[in-house]
């Protein structure tokens, strides 16, 4: 009786070892698994209009921007019209594509 | 410190230039500050001596209203002459987009300057003249230049 209480304890204890061995990992996987939630935009404080309203800032810098290229241009063109006037001078192109 | 080379003095003696710039005072103005607004009461005339002035106009551009550049003006420039000519409103707004320094003649103490020395009076006013006729001009190309691109948007 007492030794089969004995074998009894030690493969407890040998199987103990073992859960604690592997258990660990494949539990935190799984409860990893089990927390990962599939992607959902994100709504709070409406990060999408915040997003959207970055876009459109971009958008409107990047037009001022070639607005600006396009009017520095356009009087240097202006410029070298006056310096030498000539239908040509007038009517030649900028290096900007026009804005409009 | 002699006067400054500058389009407003520009045919004055050096007597004269450094008379005209005594009556003047000086002025910073700080990167991204805004040194007379669109529609605001014109009583100074501004002259670089140093750094940037943008002239604005606003313009919607998708939807927002956006200070869009129509000139520059650099060290020797003149700027504001609607201080001198009626009715004494800017018709752009002038910002400094790096530190700028300037010097800022009230209207009233170069109207009285001038009319103790004509001589002045002539040679400024005539500068001022030919700075505002080659904005008209310059602005004249430009326009006809857009109007040509319309012509050309439209009937190809």
């Amino acid at each position: 009786m007492m030794m089969f209480l004995s074998i009894l304890c030690a493969g407890t204890f040998v199987l103990a070892v073992l859960v604690a061995m592997l258990g660990p990992g494949e539990l935190t996987d799984q409860s990893n698994e089990q927390m990962r939630l599939p992607a959902q935009p994100s709504r709070f404080f409406g990060a999408d209009a915040v997003r959207r309203r970055a876009h459109d800032d971009l958008a409107v810098d990047m037009m001022l921007a070639q607005i600006e290229r396009h009017v520095r241009q356009e009087q240097a063109a202006a410029e070298a019209f006056l310096a030498a006037p000539s239908p040509e001078a007038l009517g030649r192109e900028a290096a900007s594509p026009p804005v409009n | 410190m002699p006067a400054p080379q500058t389009d407003l003095a520009n045919g004055l003696s050096d007597e004269a230039t450094s008379s005209l710039w005594a009556l003047g005072a000086s002025l910073r103005s700080e990167a991204g500050a805004t040194l007379f607004d669109l529609g605001a009461r014109a009583d100074r005339v501004f002259q670089v001596i140093g750094g940037r002035v943008t002239l604005t106009l606003p313009m919607q551009v998708r939807g927002r209203q956006q200070d869009v550049l129509v000139e520059e003006r650099l060290a020797g420039e003149t700027l504001g002459w609607s201080g001198l000519i009626p009715p004494h409103r800017y018709t752009l707004k002038a910002t400094t987009p790096v530190e700028t320094e300037l010097i800022a003649f009230p209207r009233d103490v170069l109207l009285r300057h001038f009319a103790d020395n004509p001589q002045v009076a002539v040679a400024v006013t005539r500068n001022v003249a030919m700075v505002i006729g080659h904005r008209l001009q310059v602005f004249q190309a430009m326009w006809l230049r857009e109007m040509q691109r319309t012509i050309e948007l439209r009937y190809s």
